[in-house]
């Protein structure tokens, strides 16, 4: 372990040494910036195409680069922007803050400019996918509901967890692998209404980036997948009010300057109202019933100098659902689930080379929920709350090397259920509750991009990923049967209870063709040290992240990939194949049947396995003309391996699909209108049905005929044997752009979910058939044919 | 009983806000080996409810969900009272078949007494099955009361079952009750309707317990009230048939039963009671 360390630091120090030695460079740096809003541009590229260099802007729309002293011509472009050209002659360190026009895709702009040439091809990264929330915007939306999320299922190699949810699984990966990040803030339960839609409202993001494989050395904690979402920073021009109209939510967006060309702010809100909607339509039995979701974005900067910017960004979003019985006034139920977060982030330009961003977030998820029920009060809570800080640097040493180093910390605290009941007439309630448990989780990367020659670079990493379970933890003492012995292991206030640490190398490696293709290559290792306790494929608000610990193992995974990048006539199509492989070692299931809420000893219900996926990734995008879009089609097998108590076995993962197809198309009409087509298919989901049943709990009546209950039986020699239907499913939708007038640009979204009215299941269940004398299998499906109308606006 | 909250909670939201379809589709599974069902009770204070009843699994797809009981086994209970942590005495009770119906064997004079351990086996077709199973100390129940509720204007009753939870750790509960006009059917199954519900001390022991029904009865119900202490082994196997008795919808997942009796291809529960019970009439 020391040793590890040791060698970390020393790998960091012979890095920056290296400084030195390029000096006789200098350096240009700055950002790059829509010219209409002052919003940074993520991913930008500014390139000196003559000298074969360049790089895009990070995260926060910063770039920086090295270059002999010299006269050059330096291009900028962003996809959705018109490109820039300027000749310059550089003698010294240079700041060049870039501005690029929006190329307004929805006036009319029939093509889509701006994004560099091959950009695909000759990237370092490969399994890493960049989408634009107006991009999101255009397709259709199941009622409406514009969803980040939902989009990025669209992707090869990321499959959706089924009709109407915005859960994704990454190349065999589980739900709980995926680290959804909003401003850098950790979105523990990114979906609403029991997954149907995420918590990421359209209007407020900037940008998302999807990292699936060949994960860069600063990133990690999660096995299969970054999303990395970016809220807007706000207009920092002039004051604009955006919103949009839906049939079951509506948005509101004001964004404007605090100080002109220094600073901003961007407020924006959506909330659900369907529960006002249709509580006239409800029976009498069901009016108590009132559901909805709020979401509330805030961000705002300050560019204190040249040199330093600050940001402050906040997420207030929660479901919230109640029952007041409309017979009996003291019998109410309601229960609230949310994430919120506020962030604070600093970026400071040291000099030409080096670029710092430090972030402290705290974040958290609870749930609560309060029942009376006459006499009784009943009130839980539980959740998970995280302190996060975090440094990145970005030093640009030589136009052939670039190298990123930094570290994070965050403090964990779970607390998994506190729940108290008071009778009436009774003093002090009673109070149950699961300990609170608590973690550090570190880490240090270095990582450095190194083009080696013209046609071959380089992108390799280091990260030193440390986790310590600490007290204060009053751990009870359970016994072979799940019953408490009445003993307890006590731990006292940050007394180490378990280190769990790993070296995790990152290596990209691409090899360019020629200017039209490349052939790229990746391994990487992550180690997972949280891990979601969940039995269904749904998610629910009542899921709990639990910590490793002395009993559960961090999650390890390994995954190998190559691809062929190619582009065609002139990067109007661009092609890849990409063939991957994943090896993940403790996995974790839980017992069949085991209580994963409030349960103090649900460590004991944890059975620990290995999982394995491989598949084939194929992508295909026409970048350019009236007809734009792509198709991914991904071809894999994803399997897991348990012991159930009756050996181990393979069986295949329950989002195993050997077939998944995307199509996304859009097609500009005219100027005002564009018609967006998708169409979604994939192999149906493996389940485990039971193949018997259990008569038991029998008594008999009068005529000796048993009144039993029919228990399903299931064999665990068979997990996940069957297989439901296909599915699939078409969407269109046509955008409009109405006349604007003197102030005021809108356009309308009309969509049409499901087009042919499949019915794809959602569920099923069996059913005893008197009539037919036998068992029917019943399948649920949610969503037939549904248009939809959404006005959006802005002034 | 709070686990099951958050189930059904999303299973409402879900109801409420969408307006799901049916349709029926074929599936196949594959064929599944029979498997011995055992199903055993010994309590302390109903005699005729101490039975063993032996069936199989039947297939997924017949359509006659018929019991099919054996008639043709040994069964043998041993009584063993404790007598040191190594020293255990034994009294041997052969269960005989019930011409109620094949498959089920009791004895009469087969009574549980508290803090005794016993023993079932039995030989069928040339197999062994065994489970022990204990009856642990009766937890008397203190009280039972109701409160009156208005539901169109019909006056209705909600009952509280109230009881004091010893300070020792590990008891695990059971309530039944029998109410309305039902007559005296055989067997626990009729017990034990639908109101039943499973609950353990892990984390709340030794504290006065109230519970209050859910459902609402009938003045002039007449409501027979069970309260079942058990053994861990015991809790478990009935804290999974809950689960996959309640398991359905769209976040349903496998339960496999909790069996504690041993032996090959075998599924069942040798329960032992510890009943204390109170009776209540419902009356304005």
């Amino acid at each position: 372990m020391n040793f590890n360390f040791r060698l970390l630091l020393i790998s960091i120090f012979i890095l920056l040494s290296f400084t030195s030695s390029y000096s006789q460079k200098v350096g240009i740096s700055g950002y790059v910036k829509d010219s209409l809003t002052g919003e940074t541009l993520i991913g930008a590229t500014v390139a000196i195409k003559a000298e074969g260099v360049g790089t895009t802007t990070n995260n926060y729309g910063f770039y920086t680069f090295q270059i002999e002293k010299g006269k050059f011509e330096i291009s900028v472009s962003y996809i959705g922007y018109q490109a820039r050209k300027f000749n310059l002659d550089i003698i010294s360190n240079a700041t060049l803050n870039i501005s690029l026009m929006p190329s307004a895709i929805l006036q009319g702009e029939v093509e889509v400019t701006g994004e560099k040439q091959n950009k695909n091809v000759t990237k370092n990264e490969m399994s890493k996918v960049e989408l634009s929330a107006e991009r999101v915007k255009e397709l259709p939306a199941l009622f409406g509901e514009v969803d980040v999320l939902r989009t990025i299922t669209l992707l090869p190699g990321i499959k959706s967890g089924g009709e109407g949810s915005t859960g994704f699984y990454v190349r065999g990966g589980g739900p709980d692998q995926n680290l959804v990040l909003l401003d850098e803030a950790v979105i523990y339960n990114p979906s609403h209404l029991l997954g149907f839609f995420s918590v990421f409202n359209a209007d407020a993001v900037k940008n998302i980036e999807v990292i699936k494989g060949g994960m860069p050395a600063q990133y990690g904690s999660r096995l299969s997948s970054i999303v990395n979402v970016t809220m807007k920073e706000g207009n920092n021009q002039k004051f604009e009010v955006d919103g949009g109209i839906g049939i079951i939510s509506s948005r509101l967006m004001i964004q404007g300057p605090l100080k002109k060309n220094k600073s901003s702010f961007i407020l924006t809100a959506r909330r659900t109202y369907i529960d006002v909607l249709v509580q006239p339509f409800l029976k009498a039995n069901l009016k108590g019933n009132r559901y909805y979701f709020y979401d509330l974005n805030f961000k705002a900067n300050y560019i204190l100098n040249d040199k330093n910017r600050i940001f402050l960004s906040s997420y207030w979003g929660d479901d919230v659902f109640s029952y007041k019985s409309p017979d009996v006034s003291s019998i109410k139920f309601s229960t609230a689930w949310g994430n919120k977060f506020v962030g604070g982030r600093w970026n400071h330009i040291f000099n030409n080379k080096l670029f710092l961003n430090t972030s402290v977030v705290y974040n958290q998820y609870e749930l609560t929920t309060n029942a009376t029920f006459q006499q009784a009060r009943f009130e839980l809570f539980s959740g998970l709350h995280d302190w996060n800080a975090k440094m990145d640097f970005n030093l640009n040493l030589h136009p052939r090397h670039k190298i990123l180093y930094g570290g994070n910390y965050i403090y964990h605290t779970f607390t998994p259920g506190i729940a108290s009941f008071k009778f009436n007439g009774e003093g002090n309630s009673t109070t149950a509750k699961i300990n609170s448990q608590y973690a550090h989780e570190a880490a240090l990367y270095v990582s450095e991009e190194w083009d080696v020659t013209e046609n071959f670079s380089v992108q390799g990493g280091l990260r030193y990923a440390y986790f310590n379970q600490v007290g204060p933890y009053k751990q009870e003492v359970f016994n072979e049967l799940g019953g408490p012995t009445g003993k307890f292991i006590t731990y006292n206030s940050n007394q180490s209870i378990k280190v769990y640490q790993g070296l995790e190398p990152r290596l990209n490696l691409r090899l360019t063709l020629n200017e039209q293709s490349s052939v790229k290559a990746s391994i990487n290792k992550v180690d997972q040290f949280l891990h979601l306790a969940t039995t269904s494929g749904a998610s629910l608000p009542s899921d709990l992240w639990i910590p490793s610990s002395r009993l559960v193992k961090p999650q390890i995974a390994w995954q190998y990939a190559t691809g062929y990048f190619r582009n065609i006539n002139d990067n109007m199509f661009e092609t890849s194949v990409e063939i991957y492989y994943k090896n993940m070692q403790n996995q974790i299931e839980f017992r069949p049947g085991a209580q994963l809420f409030f349960n103090a000893n649900l460590e004991n219900e944890v059975i620990e396995g290995k999982g394995e996926s491989y598949g084939a990734e194929f992508f295909i995008k026409k970048n350019k003309g009236k007809l734009t879009g792509w198709i991914g089609y991904t071809l894999s097998r994803t399997t897991r391996t348990f012991d159930f108590s009756t050996g181990p076995i393979t069986y295949p993962y329950r989002y195993d699909r050997l077939h998944d197809l995307s199509v996304v198309l859009t097609y500009q009409i005219s100027k005002k209108w564009n018609a967006n087509f998708v169409f979604v298919y994939g192999t149906g989901n493996a389940v485990t049905l039971p193949f018997s049943a259990v008569l038991y709990n029998l008594g008999f009546d009068q005529q000796l005929q048993p009144t039993s209950t029919v228990i399903d039986n299931y064999n665990y020699d068979k997990v996940n044997s069957t297989r439901l239907p296909a599915y699939h499913r078409a969407d269109l939708s046509f955008n409009y752009k109405a006349k604007a007038g003197k102030n005021l640009e809108s356009f309308w979204n009309f969509s049409l979910y499901n087009l042919y009215n499949r019915a794809n299941p959602y569920f099923i269940y069996s059913e005893k058939d008197e009539l037919a004398n036998k068992v029917q299998y019943k399948m649920v499906y949610l969503f037939p044919i549904l248009p939809s109308v959404t006005y959006n606006f802005k002034f | 009983m709070i686990k099951k909250r958050h189930i059904l909670l999303s299973m409402l939201l879900g109801a409420m806000l969408l307006g799901a379809c049916t349709k029926n589709i074929d599936i196949q599974v594959p064929k599944d080996d029979e498997k011995i069902v055992v199903e055993a009770y010994i309590n302390n204070l109903y005699p005729n409810l101490n039975y063993v009843l032996i069936t199989k699994t039947v297939n997924y797809f017949n359509p006659n969900f018929s019991l099919i009981g054996f008639g043709n086994a040994l069964v043998i209970i041993g009584e063993g009272k404790i007598v040191s942590a190594n020293d255990t005495t034994w009294t041997s009770y052969t269960l005989t078949p019930n011409p109620l119906k094949e498959g089920i064997y009791n004895n009469g004079s087969l009574l549980g007494k508290e803090g005794y351990v016993y023993k079932l086996e039995i030989w069928l077709n040339d197999r062994y099955y065994s489970s022990y199973t204990t009856i642990p100390p009766v937890v008397p129940l203190d009280s039972l009361t109701r409160e009156i509720v208005y539901k169109s204007n019909t006056p209705r009753a909600l009952l509280s079952v109230h009881f004091a939870e010893p300070p020792s750790l590990g008891e695990n509960y059971r309530v039944m009750l029998r109410y309305g006009s039902n007559p005296l059917f055989y067997a626990w199954g009729d017990v034990a309707d639908s109101n039943q519900s499973f609950f353990n001390d892990d984390n709340s022991n030794g504290v006065y317990r109230h519970f209050t029904y859910l459902r609402s009865f009938q003045m002039g119900d007449t409501i027979q009230y069970y309260l079942a202490t058990m053994d861990r082994a015991t809790y478990n196997f009935w804290d999974s048939y809950v689960s996959a008795r309640q398991n359905g919808g769209p976040f349903a997942t496998p339960i496999q039963l909790r069996s504690n009796v041993k032996g090959k291809d075998v599924i069942g529960c040798f329960s032992g009671y510890a009943l204390s019970r109170k009776q209540f009439i419902f009356r304005l």
